[in-house]
């Protein structure tokens, strides 16, 4: 049995492929396995069929069959072409994926651009930002977003706009009001 | 060596479950396998053949059978027969076939 990995036909092992037989059938199925007589095993099998029976004699259209599992003689076999990639949710490809053999068509997560920072986030966008992340000791939790960096940190970029900005001297946030952001330029707040 | 299972070890894994073998002509059989060879030659029990001719389908049993593997073209493990498929005509012509 000479099958080997440098086998053409063994790198679509796991894709879907569209099978012509000389009955003038067409199977498409998830093409699972070959020998050396090109005998295959196709998983999730249709059968598609342009030649009605006998028996209904005049009617040309194309019937369809659904077989599932099944074992074809590699004696009847035409042609054979790749249909599609493998399905994603074959638990088979993944046991081939997982031995390492990278199939093409296999997917990656795709974001819309937004990165998760692995770095100390600069500048984030405009109403994205979530709460500190490390509590800051002796910080009074209603006023979380108004705080000066401690000292020793490198503080924030000049001209960088939303948090952290301390209040003016003097002024203190009415309740409720702990986000303290100032549009800039914007007057200072008198409380009278 | 090879990742999958060859087309003969499942042949050889449905020895003693039903099998539903479709003929390269108009011809179906379903029954037990007991055995096959090299050549797919199979001996079968308790068959049923589906014939399709001009009348419609007609039916044969026969209590056990040696098929010769030359006529086979295709082997669905584990069904019970043409009624497990039904045929759906398909919406449209299918070009390039």
């Amino acid at each position: 049995m000479s099958m080997s990995k440098t086998s053409k036909l063994f790198q679509y092992i796991g894709f879907r492929i569209k099978v012509t037989t000389t009955e003038g059938k067409t199977l498409v199925g998830k093409f699972m396995a070959f020998d050396k007589h090109m005998n295959l095993v196709l998983g999730d099998c249709e059968e598609f069929s342009r030649n009605v029976p006998k028996g209904k004699k005049g009617e040309e259209r194309e019937r369809k069959r659904t077989l599932g599992l099944i074992i074809l003689r590699g004696e009847n076999i035409i042609s054979l072409t790749i249909e599609g990639p493998p399905p994603q949710d074959d638990s088979r490809v993944k046991s081939i994926l997982a031995r390492g053999v990278q199939l093409p068509g296999s997917a990656q997560p795709a974001g819309r651009g937004i990165t998760i920072p692995t770095t100390a986030p600069t500048a984030p966008m405009p109403g994205l930002t979530g709460p500190i992340q490390t509590p800051l000791v002796g910080m009074n939790p209603a006023f979380g977003r108004g705080v000066m960096p401690p000292p020793g940190f490198p503080g924030f970029p000049p001209g960088m706009p939303g948090r952290g900005i301390a209040p003016p001297p003097g002024m203190i946030p009415p309740p409720g009001f702990g986000r303290g952001i100032l549009p800039p330029g914007a007057p200072p707040m008198k409380r009278e | 060596m090879s990742q999958s299972i060859l087309p003969l070890e499942l042949v050889d894994r449905c020895i003693g479950s039903q099998m539903f073998v479709i003929m390269k002509d108009d011809k179906e059989l379903v029954g037990t396998l007991r055995g096959f060879d090299d050549y797919i030659n199979m001996v079968l029990e308790n068959v049923t053949e589906y014939v399709y001719t001009d009348g419609g389908r007609r039916e044969n049993k026969h209590e056990s059978i040696l098929l010769n593997g030359n006529n086979i073209s295709m082997l669905v493990p584990g069904s019970k027969g043409p009624d497990q498929h039904p045929e759906v005509a398909e919406p449209g012509q299918r070009s390039g076939i």
